[in-house]
């Protein structure tokens, strides 16, 4: 498989602080990456990085296209909107950001996929958690991207709502999106993710398909393996 | 570009802010003067105009910019391929236009309660100025927000950046019986120039306007070179 990012020995200080300490991270066309870890363990650090949006210290970091934002969908940890925006409007101008125009019947159809038609006049900041969720990745996916960045998608979500993301997270691999998100839910990340990277005070202590690292570090699930990792 | 700046001129429209700086204020402030000083009343419409723009384009925006920062849109908006320059520049514009319908509106307001005369030609001529201005003002408006970590201090540094500007033009008081330093301070202050374009619209003195325009012009290269080099996506 192709690969899409290739960051090799990425480091990131704030201060003195060491938040990311020369990792390594490959995505591939088409699979499923989850990033887990304890607060304060460089995920968000690193998605940002990989992403563009903070600088890294040190390392380097190839894209499989010159104009990587274009390909990239994402969500951030906090699902921010433009206030003052109705949950249309927003779509509609990250659009704009992507370069698209959206007729009203597209905007309907997304809309209506996930379940948030009723609320398209609502403004943004005023929906639900899930609901702002289900938006944000309504705005992640608008431009069809090959690549999709979802930081925490399912935190704070009730068991329905991190169900709803799962299978969101599912459809995307089904149409051949590769996803790298992070997660502190090891449950979700077993059910969903083809690879899983453990992060601890900066470092990868683990990478590997669920199943195999298992069997590698011989334990019977992964949050155990997860203790195990980050003591 | 064109959907950012429809959108943004929509949301614009509705904002709360909006109404009671810059129409509600100056509104209170043509029917205080027109009760209390009646004779003079005509010739603070000027003033009244362009610091209800003034407001609008600094305060009020700087506002909005540093609430989107604190969400984390514009963390978003800098993972997105839009350039921040197509960004800047197409809600900057919205704004700039809105606070000339502010302008429009106070004019109108002015020109019913002090029964003055009005030719198109005010119009025609104040318009680039107000323009010209209102994009300068929210070019350093963004670099302002970018100053500051939260909605007091903003309201500090854009108090203390505004007040001066205000008091050092011929707004409210004659700057001919000021201070030589307060002289050579307005020489330079870009909203004295400002005033003095609308001024000069309405007295149709085409070589002060055209200085005015030009000097403003001069700001709002500076200013979007500015808001564009210190522009900060988040607080981190």
């Amino acid at each position: 498989m192709k690969k899409l990012i290739s960051a090799n020995q990425l480091t990131k200080n704030y201060k003195a602080r060491c938040v990311v300490d020369h990792i390594n991270i490959d995505i591939k066309e088409g699979e499923i990456v989850a990033i887990v870890g304890t607060n304060g363990a460089g995920k968000t650090t690193t998605i940002s990085m990989l992403l563009g949006i903070i600088p890294q210290d040190s390392g380097t970091i190839e894209y499989w296209t010159s104009d990587y934002k274009k390909e990239i969908g994402t969500q951030l940890q906090s699902t921010p909107f433009f206030e003052g925006y109705s949950v249309e409007d927003n779509v509609k101008l990250f659009a704009a950001f992507y370069g698209i125009s959206l007729t009203k019947n597209e905007i309907d159809e997304k809309l209506t996929a996930f379940d948030l038609l009723q609320v398209k006049k609502t403004p943004a900041i005023k929906l639900s958690l899930g609901q702002q969720k289900r938006l944000a990745i309504i705005v992640t996916t608008l431009h069809h991207p090959k690549l999709v960045i979802l930081d925490e998608p399912s935190a704070g979500l009730d068991p329905r709502g991190q169900r709803d993301i799962q299978q969101i997270i599912k459809r995307l691999k089904d149409s051949r999106v590769a996803v790298l998100f992070s997660s502190h839910d090891m449950l979700e990340v077993m059910n969903v993710a083809d690879r899983v990277l453990i992060m601890h005070h900066g470092k990868i202590m683990a990478n590997g398909s669920p199943d195999g690292l298992m069997e590698h570090y011989q334990t019977q699930n992964l949050e155990e393996l997860f203790f195990e990792l980050t003591m | 570009m064109k959907t950012v700046f429809v959108l943004n001129l929509k949301s614009s429209i509705k904002d709360m802010y909006l109404l009671f700086w810059s129409i509600l204020m100056p509104f209170a402030a043509i029917i205080a003067l027109r009760i209390f000083l009646p004779s003079y009343a005509g010739d603070y419409v000027e003033g009244i105009i362009a610091v209800s723009v003034f407001f609008y384009s600094f305060m009020t925006t700087a506002f909005i910019a540093l609430s989107q920062r604190k969400r984390g849109v514009y963390n978003l908006l800098h993972a997105t391929p839009m350039p921040l320059w197509k960004y800047i520049i197409s809600i900057s514009s919205s704004w700039a236009i809105v606070a000339i319908i502010l302008s429009y509106i106070v004019l109108l307001f002015a020109i019913v309660i002090n029964q003055l005369n009005f030719s198109f030609k005010i119009l025609l001529y104040m318009t680039p100025i107000i323009l010209i201005a209102s994009l300068s003002f929210v070019f350093f408006s963004f670099f302002i927000s970018s100053l500051v970590k939260n909605e007091g201090h903003l309201s500090m540094t854009a108090n203390v950046l505004m007040i001066p500007m205000l008091l050092c033009s011929n707004a409210f008081f004659t700057m001919e019986k000021a201070p030589n330093l307060i002289q050579y301070i307005s020489i330079v202050n870009p909203f004295e120039w400002f005033l003095n374009g609308i001024k000069s619209a309405f007295l149709n003195n085409f070589s002060i306007w055209g200085e005015s325009l030009l000097f403003l012009l001069g700001c709002l290269a500076v200013t979007l070179i500015i808001s564009l080099k210190t522009f900060k996506y988040s607080d981190q």
